[in-house]
């Protein structure tokens, strides 16, 4: 008797009370809530097609090592609180540190140093930087209402984000980096100028933030509203890592908690809206450990896959991560250009006779960016005329995720097989900045006790003939990943019998717009 | 079919949000209507519009909220008028007075409009877990014993329940239908059917020769009776009082549950074989002889205590406890020996609660004049809406934010009160007082449970979160058409009803009222069948 009444078992009925119970027939035990449940069947039968191809084989959670520290609740906060530490630094040093943008932490850490490491982790693992991020991290605390525990009740509306923006995945994301560059192009935040701004900036960023995390529910803000999201949502599918994933995934089907993706006794559902047992890419798993802990049937791990895999294979390409690479690839471009002389030309025009009268100009900023976005769009375009002769009824009913157009079969293959390129362009394009700067991340921790050594302030650890050469090399490595993702899903994903010249003119589209961002970086003679 | 499908004209919708479906089918399985296909091509699932009808189970499973249902629910709607209509007067009457169905078509109409859901939260909101889409089922198919035998595969007192249980805060309010904002199946109503129109036998799956004691003839002993019956258990019950039922008996009025409805059910256990001890008070010392003379005791005593107002001056009144009422007023109303002492007398209740409104109803059937007092706002108020509203229409006087705060000799002084904050407690308005002549007054402002048999604190066998099999269904989110969480109330009720209280480390089981504090009948019948369960699973 006591065994059964001291029992603290959480499921009604389960005959999981004690050894006393495997004399009792079944008939004694039945949950009457069980024989209530008539499910109809799943449909998972094409399950092991649909994911063959993303399926990661090496589990890096097998190590003791890394399962121990996964399954601990304080890992993330571990990972954030160093962060938290340094962006809180910058906040106070831009705010009263000096005025010398060069010699303030703030900007010295934010603009030299902090980008080039976020892209060097988005490209090798993906969103790593989401499972460390301050302004993340800040914002869920207050949601969870603590640092790492595991709470029922969360604080804030919990609002779902809107419906008709959901529906457009994460162009929102995108457009908010296309605000956020503005913006710091607009104060001169990155130049960088005055140091408070880039505090402002900080401080902007963690208001906006921790507002969303307070309006809506999980991390909405993460997955739609940073303006890193989309970018590192593309961009950092050429990475190795691929993510939780299930185990198994029939495990995942026949579960009847989904703990994952509710949140269970040790973890929360996914805040992310990832599901372990349907992930094919690592664009939406944020490495948070959170269903790693959640899942009752330890059915889940984290895996390491080839770079470029999330690129490659996942059968279900995203029309609004084609969109979004689109967008960044326009952003980027127009960013080289604005180093060009031609630009300050044309800004300076349009600032004249038009009623915005400052730097950067609405007109040729957001033109540009567009104009730069719809070349390959154009040529996408051209390519779907010319050698795509299937039709596919183009159903305006669908959301913008499930259209099929003839077109977005070209453009969709063409942007994801853009993505190195656009990848290693940002990351070319911070290069300057690093190399001629980043060392001054030491004068500006010195600064503050009264240092005054500027020796390592003007010392630039390449020279300009160096730095392009730095730049034209990663692109080429960019457009020569291109070249090979374009081939490899075109391969599979072009809906045309004339497959065969398709694929050799999307591969040469991205050969050729990726050659025309690559040689800018000759004229732009390394300029930050 | 179509992803995203928007009528114009009705503005209805019904979208799948393509971004975060996870393919994770959870709603395909559990859609009433097979309305949810899936895209192999997405890994997404689809609705299909047409097949739709606006349930929204769906949208309140989805584990990532990727569904919205904006669509008014398309269904059957109930013909049955809910609403209480008294034929005549009230006076002396023992008409029952809660919604009825009165012919077989009637029945079946009514249970056509059950959706019939592959993961039914009217179950999880049934305290016993009656499988009420099963028995629904056998219904329609015109096979009413069969639809008992599946409620009496979890409840043998359905006649019982389905007169005094709260469908509105259980099953009916965990229906799909009631969840969507829309009129829920009687599924009260059509149980009654079931029973009255049935005949119920107890079924035996097992022989033993162990013997069984239960202290108290209550909901919670019934619960149990009927159970180790099952199981081929000897059991005797020990009544302090000279009638059987507990509070089933004068403690629910004729009006609400007839004496025969009561009777055929102590009949039935009487007939298979149960031994009824009436007059037999049983003390703590007792019970420990009891213990050893049988394999197990499951104590069941209830709670019946009553609460005492402190009012100045009240022993000068004429007053009397609520229950004492009950039993006094309604025995004479039951064997037709009214002697008119109440009639055309004012009689003051102190409380509306659902104690109250019998009291005032009761008194209303002996043409007294019945004032409620109650000093909580209405909008928190713990009576039952249809007891108010029928007490109201039976002409009871109920007064919220009113209290009583002295009496002298006929004379009681009222106040009212100010009551905006449900978590705090009302503040009186002195200057509001006003007295008023009543010939009684009466208490019910509740019970607590007590006695001189040692209590038992309850052991909680189940966690705080909810077990899969409830989340998975959508039942623990917020429904349309009421703030109540009738997902996590249900939880709560499913906590309590797996409780037990143990004495002496075992051979004592403390079920119901007794252990856990005042609930509703179908709590105490299920605590009471799940302890004769871990008596079982013990043999």
């Amino acid at each position: 008797m006591s065994s059964l009444i001291d029992s603290t078992s959480s499921i009604p009925y389960g005959d999981d009370d004690g050894s006393d119970n495997n004399k009792v027939t079944p008939k004694l035990r039945i949950d009457p809530v069980a024989v209530s449940i008539n499910l109809r069947p799943r449909q998972t039968a094409a399950a092991k097609e649909h994911f063959e191809a993303t399926t990661p084989k090496f589990e890096v959670t097998k190590f003791k090592i890394v399962s121990t520290l996964a399954k601990k609740r304080w890992i993330q906060f571990a990972l954030i609180v160093p962060n938290q530490l340094i962006f809180w630094l910058v906040i106070f040093s831009g705010l009263f540190g000096t005025l010398d943008p060069g010699l303030n932490f703030a900007t010295a850490i934010t603009w030299y140093i902090w980008f080039a490491i976020v892209f060097v982790l988005m490209v090798v693992v993906g969103r790593a930087w989401c499972s460390m991020c301050p302004f993340g991290g800040f914002g869920e605390w207050i949601q969870r209402k603590t640092f790492f525990q595991r709470t029922q009740k969360s604080l804030g509306l919990g609002k779902k984000y809107p419906q008709k923006l959901a529906a457009y995945g994460l162009i929102s994301s995108a457009v908010s980096f296309i605000v956020l560059t503005f913006l710091e192009e607009f104060f001169n935040i990155a130049g960088p100028g005055t140091p408070a701004d880039t505090a402002f900036m900080v401080l902007g960023i963690v208001l906006f933030a921790t507002s969303s995390f307070l309006i809506f529910e999980r991390r909405t803000f993460c997955r739609y509203l940073c303006p890193l999201s989309g970018l590192i949502g593309s961009i950092g599918a050429i990475g190795a890592a691929a993510g939780f994933r299930t185990k198994d995934r029939d495990v995942c089907y026949s579960c009847e908690s989904k703990a994952c993706m509710r949140g269970g006794e040790e973890g929360y559902g996914c805040p992310w809206y990832t599901w372990p047992g349907s992930a094919e890419s690592n664009s939406l798993c944020g490495l948070c450990t959170e269903c790693y802990k959640a899942c009752p049937s330890s059915n889940v791990g984290l895996f390491v896959q080839p770079p470029l895999t999330s690129v490659i294979a996942p059968s279900r390409k995203r029309m609004d991560i084609a969109v979004v690479s689109a967008m960044l690839l326009g952003l980027v471009v127009f960013q080289q250009v604005n180093a060009l002389n031609i630009y300050t030309s044309l800004d300076n025009f349009l600032n004249s006779h038009t009623p915005f009268g400052h730097y950067p100009n609405v007109l040729d900023y957001v033109g540009l960016i567009a104009l730069f976005a719809l070349v390959p769009a154009a040529l996408f375009k051209v390519g779907a005329v010319a050698f795509s002769n299937i039709t596919v009824k183009a159903d305006k009913d669908l959301p913008f995720l499930e259209r099929h157009s003839a077109f977005r079969n070209f453009f969709m293959v063409g942007m994801y097989g853009m993505i190195p390129t656009i990848g290693a362009d940002y990351f070319a394009r911070q290069l300057p900045k690093f190399f001629n700067h980043a060392t001054r991340i030491v004068p500006a921790v010195i600064h503050p006790f009264g240092g005054t050594n500027k020796f390592l302030y003007n010392y630039s650890m390449l020279g300009t003939h160096g730095i392009i050469t730095v730049q034209l090399i990663i692109m080429a490595v960019g457009v020569a990943a291109s070249v090979y993702t374009t081939y490899k899903i075109a391969r599979r994903e072009i809906a045309s019998s004339n497959r065969n010249m398709a694929t050799l003119y999307l591969v040469s589209a991205t050969l050729i717009m990726g050659i025309a961002v690559a040689l800018l970086y000759i004229p732009m003679q390394a300029a930050n | 079919m179509k992803l995203f499908s928007h009528n114009q004209e009705t503005h209805t919708a019904t979208a799948v949000l393509t971004d975060r479906c996870a393919g994770c089918q959870e709603c395909l399985v559990r859609c009433p209507t097979n309305a949810i296909g899936f895209n192999e091509d997405s890994w997404i699932v689809e609705i299909n519009a047409e097949l739709c009808i606006g349930c929204g189970q769906c949208e309140r499973l989805c584990p990532f909220s990727a569904i919205v249902i904006e669509k008014e629910l398309s269904v059957l709607e109930s013909q049955l008028n809910r609403h209480y209509e008294p034929t005549g007067s009230v006076f002396l009457s023992v008409q029952e007075t809660k919604p009825a169905i009165t012919s077989f078509d009637a029945a079946l109409f009514e249970a056509s409009r059950c959706l019939e859901c592959p993961d039914p939260t009217c179950v999880k909101g049934c305290p016993a877990h009656n499988n009420i889409p099963l028995a629904l089922k056998n219904l329609r198919d015109g096979d009413i014993d069969g639809a008992r035998s599946i409620f009496q595969e979890t409840s043998h007192i359905g006649s019982i329940c389905s007169r005094v249980c709260d469908q509105k805060s259980q099953c009916e309010g965990a229906c799909s239908l009631a969840l969507a904002g829309g009129e829920a199946v009687s599924i009260g109503a059509l149980e009654k059917y079931i029973f009255d129109h049935s005949n119920g036998s107890i079924s035996h799956f097992s022989e033993t020769a162990k013997r069984v004691a239960i202290i108290g003839s209550g909901p919670a002993s019934l619960g149990a009776c009927f159970r180790l019956l099952e199981a081929g258990v000897e059991v005797e019950v020990f009544e302090e009082k000279d009638y059987l039922g507990g509070l089933l008996n004068y403690g629910m009025p004729d009006f609400t549950l007839p004496f025969e409805t009561l009777d055929k059910v102590i009949e039935e256990l009487r007939t298979a074989g149960v031994t009824f001890h009436t007059n037999h008070h049983v003390s703590d010392e007792e019970l420990k002889q009891l213990r050893g003379n049988f394999d197990s005791v499951i104590v069941a005593i209830g709670a019946n205590l009553p609460i005492r107002p402190k009012v100045d001056g009240i022993e000068s009144a004429v007053s009397i406890d609520a229950m004492d009422f009950l039993v006094r007023y309604g025995q004479s109303i039951r064997e037709s020996n009214v002697e008119y002492e109440l009639y055309g007398k004012k009689i003051l209740i102190v409380g509306a609660g659902n104690t109250a409104m019998d009291v005032a109803r009761v008194a209303r059937r002996l043409g007294a004049e019945a004032v409620s007092v109650e000093w909580v706002n209405s909008k928190f108020a713990k009576v039952r809406p249809d007891e108010l509203e029928e007490a109201i229409t039976e002409g009871v006087d109920v007064r919220f934010q009113t209290t009583l705060v002295a009496t002298a000799g006929r004379l009681a002084t009222l106040v009212n009160t100010t009551h905006d904050d449900p978590s705090k407690l009302p503040s009186i308005i002195e200057s509001s007082k006003y007295t008023e002549e009543f010939d009684l007054v009466v208490m019910a402002l509740g019970y607590r449970k007590g006695g001189d048999i040692e209590l038992v604190e309850p052991q909680y066998t189940l966690g705080e979160t909810p077990s899969p099999k409830w989340s998975a269904s959508g039942i623990l989110s917020k429904s349309h058409n009421h703030n109540q969480q009738i997902g996590s109330t249900s939880w709560m009720r499913e906590r309590k009803t797996r409780a037990v209280g143990s004495k002496d480390n075992g051979g004592i089981i403390a079920v119901g009222d007794f252990l856990y504090g005042p609930a509703t009948v179908v709590e105490a019948m299920a605590s009471g069948r799940n302890a004769a369960d871990r008596i079982i699973a013990g043999m």
